[in-house]
């Protein structure tokens, strides 16, 4: 057993209460740095699937926010040869317009990240916010948070997004709200349990007594007490977005073209892949990759984290 | 045990009313009225004809009023008829239902087959190379988009074995082998990420079980690790696992929409789909209901059947 099962110095991974702040001596620069890459290194190892999301997330965001530098053609425009086979110059081939299919794969890391990433923060910050109202608020306001949010849950949901997106008009926006929407009730529920608990604390107590206002107390003490479910929830959360965001602009509900995004690409490519499978296998794959990118990461946040979630 | 359950039905009651509301409001916005599905784009009414038509399907009403009279119809066991086709909702839903319930059911037990004993070994091998892959491979299940893998398997399919299952569905009465060959992909399709979940949670529940005393005293007594691991851990660890495919099969009734619309199924979740597109409302509004309701009692037989496996857990 070498040294590198224990973590090193500074890393906290246990839950409960940590001290909160420590006298750090003045350190060289250099010493500062080589510790963190160390730290670094030692999560790595011991948790080498996660390092591997993260690093396909990072990859994946790379690509969407530098597509037009990362890119080697123009995922709208048509060069000439259609369902040309992957080849030198369209290493993924190209399509029925002959289009490129990588720089098109490439730009629909776009859609996807975006919607994703950005219904789930509004999931999060929503359904968050209330589950803790309820919490705060018991009685009435929490009958009927809560009473909504279990309505909202009991719907089907992909029947729900799809119906709504129907009914607003399908687009990118559209399909960001609804799955935000969509997705709330359950960080609303997952707030809220750790937070009752926290209220009936006595530092609470004490709190109220002192004269914290109701943000303080929010802010300070049941905040930090549902984070961690929340960060885990979130991780799970923008892999079964993207995948919903996936399937939306598959049956036409979603991301509409000219826009590239992956689910457009494979409804496209259902017409045509017997002659062309590449146009059907690679957004596919990529899908896939971010998905599962997200996946790693949450399985092994929700390990370190709080092992007690397993049912997420 | 009795009062839990009595409030777990009482709750039915407000929550379908809600879910009913979110339906009737959401079909509501929708732009463009059935008028438009109902003639297609080639067709001009005169306005006039069009009010007519407007107030023989009722649409002309205020929303509120409209919701109300489908209320009223429903408390008397009418769901109504469908406004494309003036079937009765009803009778198109317990069409598509066993569809539906067959795929479900095939899936799952595909799921099943595959998914118990890949947790049951992956769970015996926990160190190593083994765990991280078990890990891995239960991750690339959930992460597979179904609909992908339908496309990839139809690909496959067509490409190397000159095959395509027939995209006119054949009933399971009519010509079960033909059903079953139909079936047979659109079923594997949906049970991949079902493995994934079923293999993850026997897994982390039989590694749970197989920690405890009772485990170490059978092994201590001499009995084959066979039995040891089938009879005495297997059986304790299968509870979760059941609760877990409980839900999730409920879930597959309203999920298989992707699927169904890919093979051509005329399933629940593809008359959902079509009704959305058409705003056939009537149809929508009881698809939505009976899903939901599925749904819920799924979840409260899986919460009572967990509490008759397993003594220790009771309900306030």
């Amino acid at each position: 057993m070498s040294d590198d099962t224990a973590p090193p110095a500074g890393l906290a991974l246990s839950e409960g209460p940590q001290p909160t702040a420590v006298a750090v001596p003045a350190r060289p620069l250099g010493e500062s740095a080589r510790r963190r890459r160390r730290q670094v290194w030692w999560l790595t190892r011991q948790f080498p699937l996660a390092a591997c999301g993260l690093v396909a997330i990072l990859l994946l965001a790379l690509a969407a926010i530098f597509a037009p530098v990362i890119a080697p053609h123009d995922p709208t425009s048509q060069p000439g040869t259609r369902f040309g086979s992957p080849s030198r110059e369209n290493l993924m081939g190209t399509d029925e317009l002959g289009r490129d299919v990588l720089s098109r794969v490439i730009y629909g890391a776009r859609a996807s990240m975006l919607v994703g990433v950005t219904a789930v923060t509004i999931a999060l910050v929503i359904g968050g916010f209330l589950g803790i109202v309820a919490a705060y608020n018991l009685g009435y306001p929490d009958n009927l948070i809560m009473g909504v949010m279990d309505v909202l849950f009991a719907f089907p949901p992909l029947i729900l997004i799809l119906a709504v997106s129907a009914a607003v008009g399908p687009s990118l926006v559209t399909a960001t709200l609804v799955i935000g929407l969509v997705y709330a009730p359950r960080f609303a529920r997952i707030a809220r349990g750790p937070a009752l608990a926290v209220m009936q604390e006595q530092y609470v107590e004490a709190a109220r007594v002192v004269g914290a206002s109701s943000w303080r107390i929010i802010l300070r003490h049941l905040l930090p007490n549902v984070a961690a479910p929340l960060i885990i929830l979130t991780s799970l959360s923008v892999s079964t977005a993207i995948l919903t965001e996936a399937t939306l602009s598959f049956l036409g509900l979603g991301v509409q073209p000219p826009t590239p995004s992956w689910g457009v690409m494979l409804a496209d490519a259902r017409s045509y892949m017997i002659l062309s499978p590449w146009v059907a296998i690679f957004p596919g794959l990529a899908i896939m990759i971010a998905v599962l990118a997200f996946n790693l990461l949450g399985d092994d946040l929700r390990d370190v984290l709080d092992p007690r979630l397993r049912s997420l | 045990m009795r009062r839990y359950l009595l409030r777990r039905l009482a709750l039915l009651v407000p929550t379908l009313l809600g879910v009913s509301i979110i339906a009737f409001g959401i079909m509501h916005l929708i732009p463009g009225d059935v008028v438009d599905a109902l003639i297609g784009t080639e067709a001009t009414l005169s306005p006039e004809a069009r009010e007519t038509l407007r107030r023989i399907l009722g649409v002309d009403q205020p929303v509120y009023r409209q919701y109300l009279t489908w209320l009223g119809g429903l408390l008397r066991g009418d769901f109504g008829v469908s406004l494309i086709s003036r079937a009765p909702v009803a009778e198109t839903l317990l069409r598509g239902l066993p569809v539906t319930l067959e795929l479900a059911i095939l899936s799952t037990l595909i799921a099943l087959i595959v998914g118990l004993p890949l947790g049951i070994v992956s769970a015996i091998h926990r160190r190593g190379w083994t765990s991280a892959g078990a890990r891995f491979f239960g991750l690339l299940g959930l992460s597979l988009p179904n609909f992908w893998l339908a496309i990839m398997l139809l690909l496959g399919g067509a490409r190397l074995l000159h095959w395509s299952p027939a995209l006119i569905y054949v009933p399971l009465w009519d010509d079960p082998r033909a059903n079953l060959e139909q079936l047979l992909l659109p079923a594997i399709s949906l049970s991949v990420g079902l493995v994934a979940v079923i293999m993850r949670m026997t897994r982390s529940s039989m590694l749970e079980v197989l920690n405890q005393d009772f485990i170490r005293t059978a092994r201590a007594k001499g009995l084959r690790e066979a039995s040891v691991v089938l009879s005495h851990g297997l059986r304790n660890a299968l509870i979760p696992v059941v609760t877990m495919i409980g839900i999730q099969f409920a879930y597959l009734l309203g999920g298989a929409v992707v699927i169904e619309q890919i093979f051509g199924l005329p399933g629940l979740g593809w008359l959902l789909m079509k009704g959305i597109l058409q705003r056939d409302y009537p149809v929508v509004q009881g698809g939505v209901l009976f899903i939901t309701f599925a749904f819920m009692t799924v979840n409260l037989v899986v919460d009572v059947v967990y509490a008759w496996l397993d003594p220790r857990i009771a309900y306030e």
